[in-house]
């Protein structure tokens, strides 16, 4: 060290005052980088963390959407049912012709109830039709109820919140709403019924470093021809009905042989009779006046009168000893006439060799749901009625209000 | 001019300085572009994330299984028999029974993917037959086959053929996740070591959905490279 004080060549100030220099620069040089090393670190991460993060929230997505396309399969399986079990119509909201024995009715004879004056319905020849025009708005309400309870029990404790609402549907024949399946758009094993959702109502995950968005749309095939069995089978519906408009005579044989042929044309849908049921008793109104007339006798010793009805005021009078008085009461009435009332109930079922059991002819398509925890096979089936008359030759007057009565 | 012997004097010694301080920050710049300890660092994160990355493969396989439809009926059973042939030691399904159950059910597996079979099966959870229909569809499903060659087996010089099925387990319920032992169904044996997993959840009938889990073995060539 003594040598270094002693050393007399000294220093260039230059010099030193330039090291010095150099030194501060560098090190501010250093901090410098450091601290953008740090920042960059704190928002990007270590080397792999943003892929990472990007693949998680997709795999988080793709969770999601996994259930919500099962979720949109199951649902499409337990409405196809559903409409089909309540001959597309939607449950528990009927038709205008009513119910037979939980068998919507398609057809109605003597519909009209309310303008007879004599309490029953009136005669007329001509069946009301109400075989439904379309499924689609049945089938989309049944749908998106289903969706819905599925997506709520889903989002009750799930990170991911998956919406039942805001979908706009499209359903129909895969091979109408995807004419070229070469787009990829022919859906799971281009099954023939296709159903498609699109939202606008986006999906949100986030995590500490990505927010991802996604549009939860949907395209779903289903395993039954909806659309073509719903053309099929109101097609010979209305077949049938206008064939009972014009024999309403038609025998239960008669009906059973038109099923068969039906049958034989198409390998796919069998149709069966579940119910026929005839009444040839009830009474209709056919609007014509008559009166109910009864012949009122009184003696003076003997007893009082008999009387007799018949449809235009005819009567006679009985003799109780004595000479007797005898008058005729009649009041105002309408012509009744009885009907043969039939009711046939029918159910389309659809037919795949793959589902025949042991010892069966046939296998009818269908799927496994659940009844109070119990296992239910449920096999598609579409079910309706057809109700119609016939005008029996036999009338009477039937009074309006109350009958003649004798003094 | 004569010069003088040099001497160690101060601007020497400065000058020894200031190339130490430039060496200093030379370490210093190259460390922080991944030299020295950041390497260290950059690998264990790495080893850190692939963990993760065996679950995102094990997540988007279980998703591809889920999408696999069941063949028909006699390609099911046929994939059944030669699976029972396959796993000689590790099969405990009972073929007889897993048919029996197959024949007076066919709506589990008639036109469904393996989801829909997994859910259809949920609905029959009462039956403790399901339990090896469970086992024997998903093995006919998705057994792989394995090849070694080794000079010390029996038939030195041919080619032995290996068999894996991959472990997929079901628990019912909406579960984050569950452990070996707490479940329902299972085919497969557990993973032990290393390794992905997935969790997937299906919707059922009853809205109590149902969780099913995918395990495989972390493979060496998924590793990243640092």
């Amino acid at each position: 060290m003594k040598k270094l004080i002693r050393n007399k060549k000294g220093v260039d100030s230059f010099t030193f005052l330039l090291t010095i220099f150099a030194i501060l620069v560098l090190g501010f040089i250093l901090v410098g980088l450091t601290m953008k090393y740090n920042k960059l670190n704190n928002t990007i991460g270590e080397a792999g963390s943003s892929a990472s993060s990007i693949l998680s929230a997709y795999a988080s997505a793709d969770r999601a959407l996994l259930y919500l396309d099962n979720a949109v399969g199951m649902s499409m399986q337990s409405s196809i049912y559903d409409l089909a079990y309540n001959g597309f119509y939607l449950g528990g909201a009927p038709s205008k012709c009513g119910l037979n024995n939980n068998y919507q009715r398609w057809s109605e004879g003597l519909p009209d109830v309310d303008s007879s004056e004599i309490g029953l319905r009136m005669c007329n020849p001509l069946i009301e039709k109400c075989i439904p025009a379309s499924y689609d708005a049945n089938f989309k309400s049944a749908f998106l109820g289903r969706l819905n309870g599925q997506v709520s029990a889903y989002n009750n404790g799930s990170e991911v919140n998956l919406s039942g609402d805001g979908y706009e549907l499209q359903l129909g024949k895969t091979e109408v709403l995807c004419p070229d399946k070469s787009m990829g758009c022919g859906g799971r094993n281009e099954g023939p019924f296709q159903l498609v959702g699109k939202t606008d109502k986006p999906m949100n995950m986030s995590s500490r470093r990505v927010n991802y968005t996604i549009m939860p749309s949907f395209r779903e095939n289903a395993d039954v021809d909806l659309a073509g069995h719903f053309e099929r089978v109101t097609g010979k519906a209305f077949g049938l009905i206008a064939a009972l408009e014009a024999n309403p005579s038609m025998s239960e044989a008669d009906i059973t042989k038109i099923l068969a042929d039906y049958n034989k044309a198409e390998n796919d849908l069998e149709w069966k009779k579940e119910n026929y049921a005839t009444d040839c008793a009830p009474l209709c109104d056919t609007g014509e006046s008559c009166q109910v007339c009864i012949t009122c006798c009184s003696e003076d010793e003997g007893e009082g009168g008999t009387g007799g009805e018949g449809g235009d005021g005819t009567g006679g009078g009985d003799d109780g000893g004595g000479e007797s008085k005898c008058s005729t009461v009649c009041v105002p009435g309408k012509t009744a006439q009885m009907y043969c009332d039939y009711n046939l109930a029918l159910g389309v079922k659809i037919v795949a060799d793959a589902y025949k059991l042991k010892g069966d002819k046939k296998g009818y398509v269908g799927f496994v749901a659940e009844n109070g925890g119990t296992p239910e096979v449920k096999k598609y089936e579409y079910r309706f009625s057809f109700n119609w008359v016939e005008l029996q030759p036999s009338t009477t007057c039937i009074p309006i209000g109350a009958g003649p009565t004798c003094g | 001019m004569t010069r003088k012997k040099a001497q160690f004097g101060l601007d020497t010694l400065i000058s020894y300085f200031v190339f130490a301080v430039f060496l200093l920050f030379t370490i210093f710049a190259l460390s922080l572009s991944g030299c020295g300890s950041a390497k260290h660092k950059a690998e264990g994160k790495i080893n850190l994330d692939k963990g993760r990355i065996a679950d995102l493969r094990a997540s988007e396989q279980l998703s591809a299984y889920f999408a696999t439809e069941i063949p028909v009926k006699e390609a099911l059973y046929k994939g059944i028999d030669d699976t029972e042939d396959m796993f000689k030691l590790g099969t405990d399904f009972n073929k007889k029974t897993v048919k029996e159950f197959l024949d007076t059910h066919p709506e589990v597996y008639v036109d469904r993917n393996y989801a829909e079979f997994v859910n259809a099966l949920y609905a029959y959870r009462a039956d403790e037959r399901i339990k090896d229909v469970f086992d024997a569809v998903t093995k006919a499903l998705f057994h792989r086959q394995l090849y070694s060659k080794s000079a010390r087996d029996l038939n030195s010089g041919r080619l032995d053929k290996l068999y894996y099925s991959p472990t997929i387990s079901v628990m019912y319920g909406r579960q984050i996740g569950f452990y070996f032992g707490s479940e329902n169904l299972i085919s497969g044996n557990p993973i032990s070591g290393a390794g992905g997993v997935a969790f997937r959840q299906l919707p059922t009938h009853d809205l109590k959905g149902l969780t099913v889990k995918f395990e495989e073995y972390a493979d060496a060539s998924a590793e990243p490279l640092p």
